[in-house]
């Protein structure tokens, strides 16, 4: 064949192609336009839980039409649950907030951003240590820097919480007394290699449904898993657990312990990984207990736990004999590989610190450390409890990168590093949450020293504890300012005197950072309604403005502005001007302005252009001598984390002791400080439902997820509810000693609560059983404890 | 019986009759409240688009028998009544050689799948009460011997049988039924999402040729859970021996929702680009 022949050739066999395609056009109906045609896809962290499940975000001429389960993603591996599925619906509630909105006379009425952000700064200007900054565990990143730095490096005020100490402050604690630095060592992989999952308190197939699929998929695929649950009201965790142990409220603490005498008892802790790796500590003085303690000796240890014997805490907790002892069995063995997950069970704890712990110290002492699949891992809540609240360091106590203001190197790092005068960062720590609604929601001439308080992406007339105090409270005192940024009318924003609509989730550039310290990047995907702007655009707006009225902590050494915002050429991008913040990333900015500072506690957190190509990275990330990046599964393990040297095995390179240690502790058991009595002879617990996050702003905006869970209710056991003649679906008022509400009584539902307990999910804001919660809190992480209060019932 | 006779009964019969009006009576007035209660109830709900045809409703309700005819009736002896799963009937697989749906039992078809979606690809809402704390329940039903006829219809297949933890992501259209509050006390509020519809059928090179499939694999690994023997006829397979499906219909592209990277907005490589033909 030659050239022309071929050519010819080709020609003909493509005309008759063409005409076949052509004929068969004709045959058959035009193919219909396909429903994906101008999709376009993009990826995202889920908004929801700390999990940290990533998501593919279909948008359509400006609007999210669809969700899909990232398949590459290691987290979820395609699946969602119900909120992740339908996360797209929460952007387009019919009552989003677009307007600024100020308060006169008792009615919001509309404003412009100007004015709004002169109010805010005039208020920080009048009384700039009167000023607190409530942020969130669902802030970004970036967010989380820029109140951090703008707070106590710009007001030198370290009154700034995250909603986060209501959910994860005592695995902060716990952790950071046992291995003296924080979040998990191990990592989700530890659930495709472990034998055996106890679950302390922790209903996983509710509350982190997708990662208990992961455990539940095994089984499927023949694997043999035994799952525990350790709880105090049966759930559907307990429907899939080979063992469910029901033990009395507060008792965790003497299970904990028990474990640990049964491993002494029998000479069957890990003695050569004790040797090597631990040391043992108490609490000085039991009744001033504090974060570190001081040493004590293996037999001191021993004595005290002695009385801790099956037996006598059977007694106590409920917990048979024999139940004790198979959890004794499975620490002993060690040839099985254990993962302990909690979460608000063991973190909402008056003794929140003492029992996360123990925990630790069981699986310290029995060696189940370390190893794929032995592990102590905590969960959280939120997206990003760890990202920001925990990393950043959003607490009243804390500065980026796991510092803390108490530490004068520490401060000083902190302003070398943002170049203001030395000095600048406050040395005392702030009010925590409690404390700080607290003072806000007293006068002035009480001690009431907080006067403004600014939320943002939180709602804390909703979730914190014991509301009329520390929150309703606040309405007719005179001169208190509070500050409300969010995306929808809610409890908090029912008494604000300012409110700021704001954007949300992919309406907005953002990072997170899940439980097992992997850190995810999303960019903004559609435009936010009306009016409604960034939390970190206002957070830089205000700070700025407060730079222009002269507030000399907006200026550093040079006397510039804190923030520097710089292009790729170099020149300077005046992003607090809102037609400007979309000229620069600012997120990337802020976040690789934070990223060294994580360094200093091995946090490498992966750089921002690199999180762009993946689903999450798992700190410490660190360059390899190929310029590629490698992420970290197990910390402290010699051969997956990059900072422990060679030859060491285990390295707990933080520890509090500086000696390579980390702490077993002794807590013992104490007494919850509302037990139930002859007046209110019922636990009272509150929690979540698998359909709602948290307060509902956002789930319960989505039909799908409101009709399968459109109101709260109160779930009691059926002989209690007989003794008081209630029926199924009945009214009736649930009274603790800081008030009554009114519930439907649930008999036989999802949750099965044992007789002399009842349980109320806390997400419907017109049932806010936050009313009448307890506000006592762990002495060390200042947790308050919404699982356990003393309450009555009785039909309506 | 005349008028006397009927008058004679009465007096006879004084004492009984009072108790039987008074039965009658506290039957009436209760139920007439428990009425009032239920309506109350039942006001809020969100109503689940379901397909109710009449012969589905009023087919198999057996006539109830007269009083007198009861002794010696089957009504007491409840004989006949199918109270376990395994004495529910099975469905018959239908022929395979079925007209295909016309094009209106497509739309309605697709309609109804619709309904329990908030978008193509989204998990169904559930539109029936379940067992709220076991999932174990939904397979006695949904498993992958689906074949039970439950009020006229077979329940749906799961076609991701793997996944156990069922209402993780299933949950009911009304979820608390008879402990849902009055509408006024709840928190409502309308949505604007719109979510992506569904494909339609799968587009084909030719007339005959096997469509290509209208959505993705993932989680839809079980084909024949929608498209087996005795399902949507306007999506079931006409040929239900040949077990490979994807030999045929291939898999598209269209739907791996693949992401475009905003940071790389250049193309990877200058290719040349290919003459037209």
């Amino acid at each position: 064949m030659n050239l022309i022949e071929r050519r010819t050739f080709l020609k003909t066999s493509a005309l008759a192609a063409a005409s076949a395609a052509a004929s068969a056009r004709a045959q058959s109906p035009a193919a219909p336009a396909s429903p994906q045609e101008g999709i376009k896809w993009d990826k995202a962290p889920c908004r929801f839980c700390g999990t940290g499940c990533h998501v593919k975000v279909g948008v359509k001429d400006g609007k999210i039409v669809a969700i899909a389960g990232h398949p590459d993603a290691a987290v979820n591996k395609g699946l969602l649950c119900v909120k992740g599925y339908h996360v797209g619906g929460i952007l387009y509630g019919k009552d989003r907030l677009t307007d600024p909105m100020l308060r006169k006379n008792g009615v919001l009425g509309k404003i412009s951003w100007e004015e709004a952000i002169d109010i805010v700064a005039q208020r920080i200007m009048k009384n700039p240590a009167g000023f607190g900054f409530y942020t969130s565990g669902q802030s970004t990143i970036p967010e989380g820097y820029a109140a951090t730095k703008f707070m106590k490096g710009g007001l030198s005020n370290n009154h700034t919480e995250p909603n986060a100490r209501l959910c994860m402050a005592s695995a902060v604690t716990g952790y950071i007394s046992t291995y003296g630095v924080d979040e998990p060592a191990g990592c989700y992989d530890d659930f495709d290699a472990c034998n055996v999952l106890l679950m302390w308190g922790n209903n996983m197939a509710e509350m982190h449904p997708v990662l208990f699929s992961r455990i539940l998929d095994r089984r499927e695929r023949g694997q043999k898993v035994t799952i525990i649950d350790l709880g105090t009201r049966r759930t559907r965790t307990s429907e899939f657990a080979d063992h469910y142990l029901e033990f009395r409220p507060q008792t965790d603490l003497a299970i904990a312990n028990c474990i640990a005498q049964q491993l002494i008892e029998r000479g069957a802790w890990d003695k050569k990984f004790v040797e090597n790796h631990c040391a043992f500590r108490a609490d000085a003085d039991i009744a001033k207990p504090d974060l570190l303690g001081v040493a004590i000796s293996f037999d001191d240890f021993k004595k005290r736990i002695a009385e801790y014997t099956p037996e006598s805490v059977s007694e106590l907790s409920g917990l048979s004999v024999e139940q004790l002892k198979m959890l004794g069995d499975l620490f002993a063995d060690p040839n099985i590989r254990i993962t302990s997950t909690w979460c608000m069970g063991m973190n909402q704890h008056t003794r929140g610190t003492a029992i996360n712990r123990l925990v630790h110290g069981i699986h310290l002492l029995s060696g189940h450390f370390g190893k794929p699949g032995d592990a102590p891992t905590s969960l959280t809540g939120q997206p990003s409890a760890c990202g920001t609240a925990r990393e950043v360091g959003t607490l009243c106590h804390t500065l980026p990168g796991g510092r803390v203001v108490t530490n004068p190197k520490h401060r000083e790092q902190c302003e070398k590093y943002w170049n203001v005068p030395a000095g600048r960062i406050k040395e005392t720590i702030g009010y925590h949450t409690v404390l700080m609604f607290e003072k806000f929601c007293t006068p002035k001439d009480k001690g009431g020293d907080i006067d403004t308080i600014m939320v943002q992406v939180t709602n804390p007339g909703q979730t914190l504890p014991n509301l009329k105090k520390l929150y309703t409270a606040k309405t007719g005192i005179e001169d208190k300012f509070l500050i409300v940024s969010d995306v929808y009318p809610t409890a908090s924003t029912e008494i604000a005197d300012l409110v700021l609509p704001a954007a949300m989730w992919v309406e907005k550039n953002g990072a997170y950072g899940n439980s097992e310290r992997r850190t995810q990047q999303w960019f903004k995907m559609v435009q936010p309604p009306g009016q409604a702007r960034e939390d970190v655009w206002m957070t830089l707006a205000i700070a700025h403005r407060l730079f222009e009225l002269g507030h000399p902590g907006m200026k550093d050494k040079d006397g510039k502005f804190i923030f520097s915002f710089k292009n790729d050429v170099g020149n300077e991008v005046p992003v607090w001007d809102y037609a400007h913040f979309h000229d620069i990333n600012a997120d990337r900015v802020l976040y690789e302005e934070y990223r060294p500072l994580t360094h200093i506690k091995h946090k490498h957190v992966a750089p921002y252009d690199e999180l762009v190509k993946h689903t999450g990275l798992r700190w410490p990330v660190v360059e390899q001598p190929d310029g590629s990046y490698k992420e970290t599964r197990y910390r402290f393990v010699e051969g997956e984390d990059p900072f422990v040297e060679k030859g060491k095995g285990i390295d707990f390179y933080h520890s509090t002791t500086e000696d390579g240690r980390a702490q077993i502790w002794f807590c013992p058991f104490e007494r919850h400080p509302e037990e139930p009595d002859t007046e209110y002879p019922f636990w009272l617990c509150t929690g979540r439902v698998v359909e709602h996050w948290h307060s509902g702003t956002m789930t319960m905006r989505v039909p799908q997820l409101r009709g399968a869970m459109p109101n709260a209710y109160c779930e009691i056991h059926p002989e209690d509810a007989a003794a008081a003649g209630i029926g199924n679906g009945d009214d009736v008022i649930v009274a603790t000693r800081r008030g009554e509400i009114i519930l439907s009584a649930w008999i036989n539902g999802r949750g099965r609560p044992p007789r002399g307990s009842l349980f109320v999910p806390f997400f419907d804001e017109k049932r806010l059983i936050n009313n009448i919660t307890l506000d006592a809190y762990c002495p060390i992480s200042k947790e308050p404890d919404y699982k356990k209060c003393a309450a009555r019932i009785r039909k309506a | 019986m005349d008028s006397h006779d009927v008058e004679n009964y009465f007096r006879q019969h004084r004492k009984t009759l009072a108790v039987v009006f008074l039965m009658v009576s506290m039957l009436a007035v209760s139920g007439f409240f428990m009425g009032m209660r239920q309506t109350e109830m039942q006001a809020p709900r969100i109503p689940v688009a379901t397909s109710k045809t009449p012969a589905d409703s009023l087919a198999e309700i057996p006539t109830a028998p007269k009083y007198k005819q009861i002794p010696t009736s089957d009504w007491l002896a409840n004989r006949h009544w199918k109270f376990t799963l395994a004495d529910l009937p099975r469905a018959e697989t239908p022929p395979a050689n079925q007209a295909p749906a016309s094009p209106e039992e497509t739309a309605a078809a697709i309609a109804r799948r619709n309904s329990l979606r908030a978008y193509d690809g989204a998990p169904p809402v559930i539109p029936h009460g379940i067992d709220t704390l076991r999932s174990s329940a939904c397979t006695s039903c949904h498993g992958e011997d689906a074949k039970l006829v439950i009020g006229g219809k077979r329940p749906a297949e799961i076609s991701h049988p793997w996944i156990t933890n069922c209402t993780s992501c299933h949950v009911p259209a009304d979820g608390l039924r008879q402990i849902t509050a009055p509408a006024d006390t709840r928190l409502v509020v309308e949505n604007a999402f719109i979510g992506k519809t569904s494909a339609g059928s799968g587009p084909r090179a030719y007339g005959t040729a096997p469509p290509t499939m209208p959505h993705p694999v993932w989680m839809r690994q079980n084909c024949m859970a929608c498209h087996g023997p005795g399902r949507e006829q306007a999506i079931r397979t006409s040929h239900p021996e040949r077990q490979n499906c994807l030999q045929c219909h291939a898999p598209n592209a269209a739907f791996d929702n693949r992401e475009t990277y905003l940071t790389n907005p250049k193309p990877p490589l200058d290719l040349p680009i290919l003459p037209q033909q």
